[in-house]
């Protein structure tokens, strides 16, 4: 028994020595994790600064709700509005511009409602709900249902009806209900370009501005959670916008293809036609 | 299917990362299952052999515990462990720690029932044998759960299998860091939900075997104990 | 003298009594037997003086000290035999973790008392797997192995074959030469007159007789003695 007992205190112990290592907790969205930029870009930093970076990828309201707490020491999420209430709540300092990437409408190569022929976003929903074509819906209040939410608003339609189906999923779900019945959606591009089960879905509409996707990156202030480790926060949120993490950032490439366009300096940016998907070799 | 072929090469290839995960799963799992075990068991027993007040009370909660979502047990770690909750100072939220605590939790209402269940017949055969030498409630405990032991391993796997099984705890209260807090389940769900089913239904497949090796052990294990059993 | 004594004791279930008012002295010493037919009360008797059970009023005594206690200095055998599941030499071992002897001490006792009881060739079997006589024999001497000065037997032998019997007898002699003392409850007439030196006969939960074995079985003193005896009761 005593051995059991001693057993289980080395390894709670093991986990807690690691606790005590340089490292921070980012809180960020499941689309940015997915898409493979961090397991590109936080080795960079970590071997430049020893600091290792722990990321929660959830929803963008759960990863704002874990910086609120004091959980995590930077947040990098993609929902303006929000972004704007958490500094104005005193819970977040220094917010800056990282990056952007977009969301891309896919739907079956067939397209049925003709998307491919709008040059924007709201013209491609205008099309998809007159010919009552299937639509999926995230429906899981994450950053990219709001946006869907506020394309739909912008373009003047309240979507309901038996082609509209909110699933209340994860990106990768909906687009294999996609896949799977032939149907519309929003996706962000680096979960399409990773997706691997396209079926006979294709990237039918993309490049409008409204469909552009702004990343911030926001320091939890110390002021709210003193446990919070300002420095080595600062010092990640100082290398995303530095020249060195904005070249990392918009060398990363998902199948050839670059996903982020670098913004936080937006005049010296020279790649005028990002997003674009460019090729790169 | 070629998507089982290609879960099915990961597997065999023994990627690193991917033993890793299986490792830390297997680690948050087993400790999870020892903890809860340490409390579970003893008052498990306790409930099947006493009468004492609240105990018709307890186990209706204990019993209802079982029903409660895991993700329902990670919420209410989740908001103990917050830095803006009561043991928030501590910093173990988002650590493998944490993911123990949840678990433990978890299991602990499925081995406690279970263990119940294992003593009560054997405290009925046994009870007033040991009446008669008047043997102490600590040496009672002992005997009982030693000569249950069988039932009782089985019950402590069962607690293991659900640890090993669960995703909805460990997700909210471990994070899923890569490297650090990413476990079998969470990252099926991650890998699912990127739409790369190859590398989720991997690990499924890690899990379905753990699962059947867990399955073939209780099997064996409860057909070393009925020997022991008296034949009426 | 070391002695048994029960003071004015009764018991009742539900408002129904199952022992009125007994009160006798017993010197510790021979076989003991309880007689009576069924349903008089003979195994609550035993659990009594055992002290599993406390009487509603009065006082059971060992030598001047309440029955409630000290439970290991007397062996006590139940009608079905309680076997733990374990080997036959885990049972014999079980009592003696209880009172602390090293295992030396353990090992000698425990092949002595399968020598005693014929289960050695057994010894390493479960236990569930023996027979009715061997488990019984098993009980009895998982009651003798911590060397109580008192073996407490309910109806130890009913259900059991002559050969079964005649084992246990043989153990229970071997007790008394040894200097213990029994007691006994059983419906087996001739088991009481192979074994009793003493007879206690209960009636509907009253002790109605107390004395030598010879004399209760050649001229009984009460009607109902009479009666149990001539096989009418």
């Amino acid at each position: 028994m005593i051995r059991i007992i001693l057993a289980l205190l080395i390894t709670t112990l093991s986990t807690a020595v690691h606790a005590g290592d340089r490292f921070i907790t980012l809180a960020s969205t499941t689309s940015t994790q997915n898409s493979g930029l961090y397991d590109y870009l936080l080795p960079l930093f970590t071997a430049k600064t020893g600091i290792e970076v722990r990321v929660i990828s959830v929803g963008t309201g759960q990863a704002i709700t874990i910086a609120k707490n004091g959980d995590a020491d930077v947040l990098l999420v993609h929902h303006r509005p929000s972004e704007d209430a958490f500094v104005a709540g005193g819970y977040g300092i220094e917010r800056r511009d990282v990056m952007y990437n977009d969301f891309v409408i896919v739907g079956p190569k067939s397209d049925p409602a003709v998307v491919s022929n709008q040059t924007n976003a709201s013209g491609g929903l205008m099309a998809i709900s007159e010919t009552q074509s299937l639509f999926i819906s995230r429906g899981d209040e994450s950053g990219t249902h709001k946006r869907e939410k506020d394309l739909w608003a912008k373009a003047g339609i309240m979507p309901a009806g038996n082609w509209y189906r909110d699933i209340g999923a994860g990106m990768g779900a909906a687009l294999n209900m996609a896949s799977s019945v032939n149907a519309y959606t929003l996706s962000d591009r680096g979960t399409w370009l990773s997706f691997g089960n396209k079926g006979d879905l294709g990237m039918l509409l993309s490049g409008d501005e409204t469909l552009f996707n702004p990343y911030g990156i926001i320091l939890v202030n110390p002021a709210k959670h003193a446990h919070v480790k300002i420095d080595m926060a600062r010092s990640f949120s100082n290398w995303m916008v530095s020249d060195e993490g904005q070249k990392a950032i918009g060398a990363f490439t998902v199948q050839n293809l670059q996903l982020f366009c670098p913004n936080a300096h937006p005049d010296q940016n020279s790649d005028a036609i990002c997003p674009s998907s460019k090729p790169r070799n | 299917m070629t998507i089982f072929g290609q879960a099915a090469e990961l597997v065999l290839s023994a990627d690193a990362e991917l033993m890793a995960v299986v490792g830390l799963s297997l680690r948050v799992s087993l400790t999870a299952t020892l903890i809860a075990s340490l409390f579970a068991i003893p008052l498990g027993t306790a409930l099947a052999i006493w009468q004492f007040p609240l105990r018709q009370v307890l186990v209706v909660i204990s019993t209802s515990m079982m029903a409660l979502p895991p993700v329902v047990v990670g919420l209410i770690i989740y908001l103990l462990l917050s830095r803006a909750g009561p043991l928030g100072s501590y910093g173990i939220l988002f650590t493998p720690t944490a993911m123990i605590m949840a678990q433990s939790v978890l299991i602990f209402p499925i081995v406690l029932a279970l263990t119940r269940e294992a003593i009560l017949p054997l405290d009925r055969d046994y009870k007033n044998l040991l009446d008669a030498w008047d043997v102490s409630p600590l040496q009672r405990l002992k005997t009982l759960i030693w000569d249950a032991r069988f039932a009782v391993v089985t019950g402590l796997l069962a607690g293991f299998g659900r640890a090993l099984a669960e995703v909805g705890a460990v997700i909210i209260v471990g994070g899923n860091i890569a490297g650090f807090t990413r476990v079998m389940t969470t990252t099926i769900a991650l890998e699912t939900s990127k739409g790369n089913l190859e590398l989720a239904l991997a690990l499924g497949i890690i899990l379905l075997s753990i699962a059947v090796t867990i399955n073939t052990a209780i099997h064996w294990i409860s057909s070393f104990g009925r020997k022991y059993q008296v034949k009426r | 003298m070391a002695a048994l004594k029960l003071t004015n004791v009764s018991y009742s279930v539900d408002g129904a009594p199952l022992l009125h008012d007994i009160s006798f002295m017993q010197e510790n010493k021979g076989v003991n037997a309880i007689l009576g037919p069924n349903g008089a009360g003979k195994s609550l008797l035993l659990s009594l003086i055992h002290g599993v059970i406390k009487p509603d009023m009065g006082l059971v005594t060992w030598n001047g000290i309440s029955a409630q206690r000290n439970k290991l200095t007397r062996g006590y055998v139940f009608q079905t035999p309680i076997v733990l599941r374990r080997s036959v030499r885990a049972n014999l071992a079980y009592p003696l973790t209880l009172t602390r002897e090293n295992t030396q001490d353990q090992k000698r006792a425990i092949d002595e008392m399968l020598k005693l009881s014929h289960l050695a060739p057994l010894a390493d079997q479960p236990a569930a797997s023996l027979s009715g006589g061997e488990a019984q024999r098993m009980a009895i001497a998982r009651a003798l192995i911590t060397k109580p000065a008192v073996l407490l037997l309910d109806e130890p032998c009913s259900n059991l074959d002559p050969a079964s019997t005649k084992l246990i007898e043989a153990m229970i002699r071997t007790f008394i030469s040894d200097g213990g003392s029994v007691f006994i409850s059983t419906h087996d007439l001739a088991q009481a007159k192979r074994l009793a030196d003493v007879v206690l006969f209960i009636e509907a939960g009253q002790l109605l007789e107390h004395g030598p074995a010879d004399e209760f079985f050649a001229k009984p003193a009460t009607p109902q003695a009479q009666a149990y005896l001539s096989g009418d009761l």
